[in-house]
């Protein structure tokens, strides 16, 4: 019984190339038949293939033979050319090197492709229909589509602010943008929210929301976003990782979490030279699921995010809350991190409007009293240092538990009476300023 | 770069470091199992008498064994006990101890016993320096998790200069990359679908279970055979030259070339170790049954101190000496079937692998034997388990297409042989998939824990 084993004698390199020359010709030969077939079926299927559009039922001529059905089909004839080239080369000799500078030119050259606007806006298409929903990787996409519909959109009218919302789903699901827009003038608003959205996102982050040219940043944080995380949430930061950012954050920490967080700040370092690598969740989370989601309605790579993360029934939230908001590590990297975006919204001239964040009543009481008015106690402070509006938990409404949906998003009374409240807020904002 | 001396104790040096990582108390065990060894060695060597020698031989493995049964086993043999005096009515208490299962420690012991063996016996010189000795046990590519290197194979190695060339370099990175790959994309992926059904509260189907089975069947192989690469790959880069450990494993056509191909380090030091002295196949056909059985046992044994392991060990020792009644009574006649027929058996004897896979993944006898009645009664198909075919598919279908190539021209290094074009393929898809699909969530490779 013959077993399998590494072979290095060069006779057998000379085997293999006859053998491989063989199959070469061989495919040659095939790739008119190839071709041929190629052609109507990339015709018919790539769009189902790529973005899952449904098939036509009707077969129609025109569809079967389409330019970039032809270019891809014919593009396969570029395999059995290369396949020749490479084996005329090493004729004699081996060539190891060339094969480790062509991987470098070809990953180099795949990365660059991913920073083009019509290579992310495919991927952003081909990506969005087949993340799960809610996830935090679908959040990220329908941001980056944001990016891609302002940059296409038409001149706003003049004298029109900008208020961004920025923030976790606890924002999203607090603000209801057509009553906003219904009880305001002027004003243009934007929900740039992602689940999770802690303070040093705000500070990481900063080129992904400067470069959306905001007026004025509405931020709804607790004492939740900061008395939180033992590690640096790489998956969270992956997507926009940026050198800069990483050098910001590494600032924010002591020596101990930079050492303790080295694995992490790696991974970030990857992602922010490759960006392939930032997207490597979506990639990941797309072919993992390619097909399986029949279940969603058509056109559904259209819609809008409808939730940003799951219901949390009160007893899970409660158990998750006394095991997770804790005086962690973190603590101080996150108000230090927050810190450095308020100042940074200073510079940028950006007015910064941060409200005291609020949970279930029944949810708040699992996790130590103190953290509440602490985190008001810094973030005043802050407002101070800053220059930033704060508003404490008693200058705002007090929802009760009927105004919750589950233990961290309000429902659509608790919706309106705040995005009604913001409005006011916004108003006299605007009458300030007259 | 540094001269022989200096580098071996540079590398001892950074391999107690690397242990010591994890903890500088257990260090002492690999310490003293390197001094035993040593000793025992140079004495048998030295010996005048045969009584003598086999003292020596006995002390060397009592103190391995020792070791190696009291930190592994105690704890179960002492469950044993406690469950059977309970049974008889007697409340023995908690007699369990806290035990912490020292890293590496099936490894590192069975090759100090290994290397003190083959100088009984004659095969193999001692080595002279003692740090020459200790870089042989202790050498940190393979002391965690194997191979279980022989003394004839690496000890030389100890001794000489090696300097790596530019061919050592690349080959080195090659196996580091395709360890990577097979850990961080096969396996850690597998893992996910694995962990979902087995470690499941829930009752589960029985497309559920086989799903789950297939996926650890690429997991386990995956994770081991990606440390083996890794490791080879990094004593490769440094100059030294560690066994194979796999030779395409899922390719076997029947259960002795499955062991062949398997984990060959260990099944190996059992064949020579274990099964030969006693008696192998030279006592007749229960004999040889009785030696397979016993071997595979304490295989399974090797593997941990746990019911399920021992069931998985058991069910190889049957298939085993099944196999060998079958090749009695059907004896071999066409030594190159067609392909047909060897795909068929390609395909029954990894179904049969997979079947040893379900006894060993189990969490407990109870949960076997739900998923195992689970499997032959309760067979649904819906999305998720759609979405799991399709995890499979993608992650490990291409891998086996590219090992279906190199059984086929039975070179484990064929990427490495192809010409420029496909070899730059392999090397992209490789790297590529490294970066987007490889899961970096912090898995342990399984076979730590042994």
């Amino acid at each position: 019984m013959l077993l399998p084993e590494e072979k290095f004698k060069e006779q057998w390199h000379c085997d293999l190339r006859l053998l491989e020359s063989k199959w070469c010709k061989r495919l040659f030969l095939l790739m008119p038949l190839l071709v041929v077939i190629l052609i109507p079926l990339m015709g018919r299927f790539l769009l189902w293939f790529l973005f899952l559009h449904p098939v036509e039922s009707t077969i129609q001529w025109s569809h079967l033979f389409q330019s970039k059905a032809i270019v891809l089909s014919l593009g396969v004839i570029v395999i059995p050319v290369l396949w020749w080239c490479g084996l005329k080369l090493e004729k004699t000799k081996q060539r190891k090197l060339w094969a480790v500078v062509l991987i470098i030119l070809f990953v180099t050259a795949v990365n660059m492709l991913f920073t083009s606007s019509k290579v992310r806006w495919t991927f952003v298409e081909w990506a969005k229909v087949r993340t799960p929903n809610p996830s935090f990787a679908r959040n990220t996409l329908f941001w980056e589509q944001r990016n891609f519909e302002r940059r296409s959109q038409r001149s706003l009218k003049p004298n029109r602010q900008q208020v961004h919302l920025i923030g976790s789903s606890q924002t999203f699901q607090a603000t209801d943008l057509q009553l906003l827009r219904d009880e305001t003038e002027d004003y243009y608003f934007e929900k740039n929210c992602l689940a999770g959205f802690g303070p040093m996102q705000y500070q990481f982050l900063w080129s992904r929301i400067s470069e959306r040219n905001p007026d004025i940043i509405v931020c709804w944080l607790s004492e939740f976003d900061f008395y939180r995380e033992e590690k640096l949430p790489t998956s969270r930061l992956r997507w926009g990782s940026s050198f800069e950012g990483i050098i910001t954050l590494s600032q924010q920490c002591d020596t101990k979490i930079v050492w303790d967080s080295r694995e992490e700040l790696a991974d970030l370092i990857i992602a922010a030279s490759l960006p392939v690598c930032r997207n490597r969740d979506h990639i990941k989370r797309a072919m993992l699921n390619y097909w399986w989601d029949r279940s969603r309605p058509l056109g559904v790579e259209t819609q809008q995010v409808e939730v940003l993360a799951k219901s949390v029934g009160l007893e899970d939230a409660r158990i998750h809350l006394k095991n997770n908001v804790t005086r962690s590590r973190l603590l101080d990297v996150n108000f230090r991190c927050f810190q450095q975006f308020a100042l940074r919204c200073k510079d940028a001239n950006i007015k910064l409007i941060v409200f005291e964040g609020q949970s279930h009543p029944q949810a708040i009481t699992s996790y130590d009293a103190n953290f509440k008015k602490e985190t008001r106690d810094r973030l005043t402070a802050m407002s101070q240092l800053c220059g930033f509006q704060y508003h404490a938990a008693f200058k705002i409404p007090k929802f009760t538990q009927k105004e919750f949906a589950d233990a961290y998003h309000l429902n659509e009374q608790g919706r309106i009476r705040w995005s009604k409240f913001l409005a006011k807020i916004l108003n006299k904002q605007k009458d300030k300023q007259l | 770069m540094l001269p022989h001396r200096p580098r071996n104790l540079f590398l001892l040096a950074a391999s107690y470091f690397f242990y010591g990582c994890w903890s500088w108390k257990f260090l002492s065990l690999i310490v003293i199992s390197t001094l035993v060894d040593y000793y025992c060695s140079h004495g048998i060597e030295e010996a005048a008498s045969e009584k003598r020698k086999k003292l020596l031989l006995v002390t060397s493995c009592v103190v391995n064994l020792g070791i190696l049964g009291f930190f592994k086993h105690a704890n179960f043999f002492v469950d044993s006990l406690e469950q059977s005096l309970s049974f008889y009515g007697y409340d023995p208490g908690s007699w369990r101890l806290d035990i912490v299962l020292p890293v590496g420690i099936s490894f590192y012991t069975f090759q100090t016993m290994s290397y003190t063996i083959d100088v009984y016996r004659g095969q193999l010189k001692p080595l002279k320096n003692v740090i020459d000795f200790a870089l042989y046990v202790a050498f940190f590519p393979q002391l965690v998790a194997g191979p279980i290197e022989r003394g004839a194979h690496l000890a030389p190695q100890m001794t000489r200069k090696t300097v790596p060339h530019w061919d050592d370099i690349s080959f080195g990175s090659w196996l580091c990359l395709k360890g990577l790959f097979k850990k961080a994309v096969i396996a850690d992926n597998m893992a996910v679908i694995v962990d979902q059904v087995y470690n499941s509260n829930e009752p589960v189907s029985g497309t559920a279970v086989l799903l789950a089975t297939y996926a650890f069947a690429f997991q386990i192989y995956g994770d081991f055979s990606g440390y083996s690469d890794i490791a080879r790959g990094t004593a490769r880069m440094m100059g030294y030259d560690l066994m194979l450990n796999f030779r395409l494993p899922y390719f076997s056509r029947s259960p002795s070339e499955f062991w062949q191909r398997w984990h060959i380090s260990l099944s190996s030091w059992l064949r020579d170790y274990l099964y030969i002295p006693l008696g192998g196949n030279r006592g007749g056909e229960w004999k040889t049954i009785r030696n397979l059985m016993l071997t595979m046992l304490l295989g399974g044994l090797w593997h941990g101190a746990a019911v399920t392991y021992l069931i998985w060990g058991i069910f190889h020792g049957i298939i085993l000496a099944t196999h060998r009644i079958w090749r009695n009574f059907f004896p071999v006649t066409n030594n190159k079937p067609n392909i047909i027929v060897r795909l068929i058996q390609m395909i029954l004897m990894f179904h049969l692998i997979c079947v040893g896979w379900l006894f060993f993944r189990a969490n407990s006898i109870e949960s076997l034997f739900l998923m195992s009645h689970a499997l032959l009664t309760n067979w649904q198909w819906n999305k998720e388990l759609a979405v799991m075919t399709w995890q499979i598919i993608l992650l490990c279908a291409p891998l086996l297409c590219v090992q279906w190539l190199q059984e086929q021209t039975k070179d484990i290094n064929l990427i490495r042989n192809l010409s420029l074009a496909p070899r730059t393929l392999a090397y992209t898809v490789v790297v590529v998939a490294i970066l987007t699909l490889g899961s970096f969530g912090g898995r342990e490779f399984i076979y730590f824990q042994f």
